[in-house]
């Protein structure tokens, strides 16, 4: 379903993503690692289409179509999602507005009926309980005064709701306690089948405790170094990012 | 004649004397000399006045203006009342009051609405009273023209510890307005010691050659009353709208004023609140869009004269085109004025990098113990956000819109007339989206 050739990108001149390939299929998760500064999030946000990287090279397929060519709104619509690493604030927009009229927006694209506040109310409250999230984080802004936690659980439950077909979730691990982490891997886990796919970007072996990936790549400088399988991940919290990335240079 | 030429104000001021002194009490005709003497002392505003600084001034001043005009009787095609009112409201058409289409309920001998007219010969004594508060010697030019000519406006006189509960609508309507016709429009409201009132104000036409409306309103808080005063500036951008209100407060008493301004291609709103006597707040809000070519001006100023008051300013502006706005907020704390508590806001998203906004807080504190803070912002529409929503599937358009109603969703939260509001938020969204 997603195909990245050779791709090149950039940031106000400076070259970050230096040719990177690779390929996810239905059904897979992928896991992305590497040390800080190493490009990871700007994939994910080249993939989502941010107007702040410039792409100078490679292609992009989504379900075989050019999705560099499409607008940030068209690859949603499309299928395709980012969970954000940091989840933007914005005040004066209650979250319940923003998932419904952002799921409607989704439905017309399938060709479904819009949700009107009951049905979507009803479709809300079960994804609210498998995150144990409290029904009154609708109604405030969006993310706006959210802990670090309460941001990526509101990522997850986008996830469910707009149930895409690609999820990149950026480092959505990051930052969360022992009992946010199992229900962010228990939306994950829900969220995923057979005819989805999977990109994660982590730095830690524990989501993987309870998300288990079919692939394990070793991104650094740009592009993806090493692949393996699940025993990748054992392999470099053993050794650290420097190490292996040494081991595997020389 | 355009606006500028002094001469033709000095014939239309003998021209209006010789036909209305004699049908208007003698005292009220002094006082209109007294406000046109001067008007010409102050003479019109230039660019060296501070407070005229930043202004397109030959916008204004170049204007072609024929006093008889807004006479005409028009086809009343724009006379649906808006569908937020509901009662007790007075619609002036091109500057005229039409009984026919107001709404006036039987209100008790307590609460009186009149209109300008009216309230001479109804209550003339109240009427000398208001007028001799001097307002005619305000440094603004406009405002003394204002005095000079208005005939029609509304009176709004509340006795004392009665609580109206109903807003009372007041629609000034432009219809099938006449080529750079004037119109003057001058009101009073007072509220007696604990008297409570709402009042809209609300300006629309369907005109498409250019006129100007200049409305003063005076409004006098006693003890205790508690006034809240609504604006919406809504003309079409063929128009030129002067607003100048003027409050007095008594004791712990609270004056609410919000103003929404999107129309008219010259826009000037002068709020001169007096906190006259301790313990009373004024809390201040508007929000303002300008485009193409509009300009736009607030100018507050509040007066802390007696200890322990409480003022609060928030405005916010959305700014696109080639656009002009100008955000003026001047506080005075006279040195006896202890324990004064003031604070000022003004925040700004500019859509377009020809749009322009000058926002100057003018802080003149002359006692020791006073809490004061000003603050004002000019910015864009956050990228990060934008994407953020776009990279859910709402296209740029929504999205932007989504940002801009939520920046302005604290301050149209505090409108408490729900009908009003969302009739208010609809026009302001409607201009965002051409």
């Amino acid at each position: 379903m997603l195909e990245i050739k050779n791709l090149h990108a950039s940031v106000q001149k400076k070259s970050i993503l230096k040719g990177v390939n690779l390929t996810i299929k239905p059904g897979e998760i992928h896991v992305l690692m590497g040390p800080n500064g190493s490009g990871k999030t700007t994939l994910g946000k080249v993939l989502a289409g941010s107007p702040n990287y410039i792409v100078s090279k490679g292609q992009v397929l989504f379900n075989h179509h050019d999705l560099l060519m499409l607008s940030p709104e068209e690859r949603a619509r499309r299928g395709l999602f980012l969970g954000f690493q940091y989840p933007v604030e914005i005040s004066g927009v209650s979250n319940i507005y923003f998932l419904k009229a952002a799921l409607n927006i989704l439905r017309a694209q399938q060709g479904l009926k819009a949700l009107d506040a009951l049905d979507f109310k009803a479709l809300i409250q079960k994804k609210l309980e498998i995150l144990e999230m409290d029904e009154s984080f609708l109604y405030r802004s969006i993310n706006e005064g959210f802990s670090g936690g309460e941001k990526k659980r509101n990522e997850i439950l986008q996830l469910l709701i707009f149930n895409p077909t690609l999820a990149v979730l950026d480092e959505t691990d990051s930052g969360l306690d022992i009992d946010s982490l199992k229900h962010v891997a228990e939306g994950i886990n829900q969220f995923h089948h057979k005819d989805n796919g999977l990109l994660l970007i982590t730095h830690y072996q524990r989501l993987l405790n309870y998300v288990r990936p079919d692939y394990v790549h070793l991104f650094h400088d740009g592009k993806i170094k090493k692949s393996g399988d699940y025993r990748l991940v054992s392999h470099l919290e053993k050794l650290g990012y420097e190490k292996a990335l040494t081991r595997e240079l020389a | 004649m355009n606006f500028s030429d002094v001469e033709f104000w000095k014939q239309a001021f003998t021209w209006r004397s010789s036909v209305l002194d004699g049908n208007e009490p003698t005292w009220l005709s002094k006082i209109r000399k007294l406000a046109f003497l001067n008007f010409l002392k102050q003479g019109l505003p230039h660019k060296k006045l501070e407070d005229w600084k930043y202004n397109d001034l030959n916008k204004l001043l170049l204007r072609d203006i024929c006093l008889t005009g807004a006479e005409r009787e028009g086809a009343l095609s724009v006379l649906d009342r808006p569908n937020y009112v509901n009662s007790n409201c007075l619609v002036f058409v091109n500057g005229r009051y039409c009984p026919e289409l107001s709404l006036r309920n039987e209100f008790s001998a307590n609460i009186n609405v009149y209109s300008f007219s009216e309230a001479l010969k109804i209550i003339p004594s109240l009427m000398k009273f208001l007028f001799f508060k001097k307002t005619y010697q305000t440094k603004q030019a406009f405002t003394s023209l204002n005095t000079a000519f208005a005939r029609e406006g509304y009176v709004l006189h509340i006795s004392r510890e009665v609580q109206l509960n109903l807003p009372i609508y007041i629609l000034f309507i432009g219809d099938h307005v006449n080529n750079n016709s004037l119109m003057y429009t001058h009101n009073f409201i007072l509220l007696e010691k604990g008297a409570k009132a709402t009042v809209v104000e609300h300006f629309y036409d369907d005109a498409s050659e250019p006129y100007m409306h200049s409305n003063f309103t005076e409004m006098y808080l006693l003890d205790n009353a508690v006034l809240t005063h609504y604006h919406l500036g809504d003309a079409s951008l063929a128009s030129c709208h002067l607003a100048d209100w003027h409050v007095s407060q008594g004791k712990n008493s609270v004056f609410r004023s919000f103003s929404c301004a999107l129309g008219s291609d010259f826009s000037r709103h002068d709020l001169h609140v007096q906190l006259d006597a301790s313990g009373a707040q004024c809390d201040l809000s508007g929000l303002y869009h300008v485009k193409q070519t509009q300009e736009l001006d607030y100018h507050t100023s509040i007066n802390h004269v007696k200890p322990n008051c409480k003022s609060h300013e928030y405005y916010k502006g959305i700014l696109n085109d080639s656009g002009h706005g100008i955000f003026n907020g001047k506080v005075t704390v006279y040195p006896n004025a202890q324990k004064s508590q003031t604070s000022q806001l003004n925040k700004n998203i500019l859509l377009s990098d020809r749009a322009e906004i000058d926002t100057k807080p003018e802080l003149k504190i002359y006692a020791d113990d006073v809490k004061c803070t000003h603050g004002a912002t000019v910015g864009q529409l956050s990228e990060d956000e934008l994407f953020y929503l776009r990279a859910r599937g709402i296209g740029e358009d929504v999205a932007r819109r989504f940002l801009l109603k939520a920046f302005i969703s604290d301050i149209v939260d505090t409108i408490d007339i729900a009908a009003f509001r969302d009739y208010m938020l609809n026009r302001m969204m409607r201009a965002l989206e051409v």
